[in-house]
């Protein structure tokens, strides 16, 4: 197990996995000026301020990507698998959006191709929302080959229930 | 006014001791000239192997610390310099995955195994004079030589490097992982150095040190014709002992076959 953490989040990747734990707030630059692959306005109120961002992969993760793995997604093949926790403030743990408590375990059946915003070939994704240790997450899984999902799942459901999630504030802070 | 004068005697003895004095400036500075030259010389070819020492190569602008002072591990036989780059690892093959910190404060993991391509560690400090080659060759956007599917930078951690320095010279298309843990993992003896390692293997294809972009470029390419070139000979040495010739009609399809 490879070691990831950050910003009050931990996971351990299996070998050849990779990750990356960073900031998503206005004083962490560019990474917030990249467009993510699912845009979603109504979920990011005005003046919230969005907080850590964790991307896991099977794959090789480009430098530059977008916080909803726009970069990535292109370039995923049939076995690949993209998981990213996009953090929301702490304004939201509270909403019914977020009413789930605990990172979620996934079924075969929740991956539909159609729960991408931009659909690609052969993929399929699975959204959900969720608080745990008082902060508000959203979970937003790609897999590269819908048709493999009967392996892929369980691989993802491993990694997610090594993930850990403690109540601390954003990173840096 | 006569009573100002020095005597004979005197002025002999002073002009004895000043021309003295005189000599032994003379011998002084050629000492100290012939001393800075040979400091000069031991600093130029500590650079060639890519060991800094202080802050000689210290960004002002950047505020970079600049004190990654590396020396390589005086049990280790010798540095591999680019001749080595993609010979044999003679050692440990073993390929670790890499978990460390970027510049900007996050977390990074990057792993190695399990994939069908190759990956480059370009294992740099923000402070070395042969590393700001490659660091400013990544910034130009260096293309990547056809035998490699991605690179990765690899600097020590932040309490032996400079977060700071780092984010000023960090390329925008290749990830950047503080782990000194990674060094050690790879036993790197000074930087610049080098590791390929082939992803579908899960081994070190090869590694040493090259001071240009330019030089690791035409290191690998030549490795790659001499990979080629080898697998042709083992192939045609393969066929001879089976019995089978160059130009034999065997080797190629008859119109029926076909």
């Amino acid at each position: 197990m490879t070691p990831l953490s950050a910003g009050g989040v931990s996971v351990g990747l299996p070998s050849g996995w990779e990750g990356e734990i960073f900031n998503r707030g206005p004083e962490a630059g560019e990474r917030s000026l990249n467009t993510p692959a699912i845009p979603a306005p109504n979920l990011v109120s005005e003046g919230e301020v969005a907080r850590n961002v964790v991307h896991l992969a099977n794959f090789a993760l480009p430098a530059e990507r977008g916080d909803f793995g726009s970069g990535a997604v292109e370039i995923m093949n049939s076995g690949a698998i993209l998981v990213i926790l996009f953090e929301h403030g702490p304004e939201s743990v509270d909403t019914p959006l977020f009413a789930r408590t605990g990172v979620p375990q996934l079924t075969v059946d929740e991956f539909d191709p159609q729960q991408m915003q931009r659909t690609l070939s052969g993929q399929s994704g699975r959204q959900i929302f969720f608080n745990e240790a008082g902060r508000a997450f959203c979970l937003y899984v790609v897999l590269g080959g819908h048709r493999q999902r009967g392996v892929l799942v369980p691989i993802v459901n491993e990694v997610l229930r090594g993930l850990v999630i403690e109540p601390v504030g954003p990173l840096g802070s | 006014m006569a009573s100002r004068l020095m005597d004979p005697r005197t002025t002999a003895i002073v002009t004895v001791i000043v021309a003295c004095l005189t000599i032994v400036v003379i011998l002084l500075t050629v000492i100290v000239l012939g001393l800075l030259r040979s400091h000069g010389e031991m600093l130029r070819a500590f650079n060639e192997l890519g060991v800094t020492f202080g802050n000689d190569t210290t960004d002002a602008h950047s505020g970079a610390r600049g004190t990654t002072t590396t020396i390589p591990d005086p049990q280790r036989k010798s540095v591999p310099h680019a001749k080595d780059l993609v010979v044999a690892r003679a050692g440990d093959n073993t390929v670790f995955d890499i978990s460390g910190t970027t510049p900007k404060g996050g977390a990074l993991a990057v792993g190695l195994t399990g994939r069908n391509e190759r990956t480059l560690l370009c294992f740099l400090t923000s402070g070395c004079a042969t590393c700001r080659n490659f660091w400013d060759a990544f910034a130009n956007d260096a293309a990547l030589p056809r035998s490699v599917d991605r690179l990765v930078i690899v600097t020590k951690s932040n309490d032996e490097e400079s977060p700071a320095a780092l984010n000023n010279l960090a390329p925008r298309d290749h990830a950047v992982v503080m782990s000194s843990q990674a060094w050690d993992d790879y036993g790197v003896p000074a930087s610049p150095y080098f590791v390929l390692v082939d992803g579908a293997t899960g081994s070190i294809d090869g590694e040493g040190a090259a001071t240009t972009w330019t030089q690791v470029g035409s290191l690998l390419s030549r490795a790659e014709a001499d990979v080629e070139a080898e697998n042709e000979r083992r192939i045609d040495s393969e066929l001879r002992k089976a019995g089978i010739q160059p130009n034999d009609p065997t080797l190629y399809p008859t119109d029926a076959e076909s």
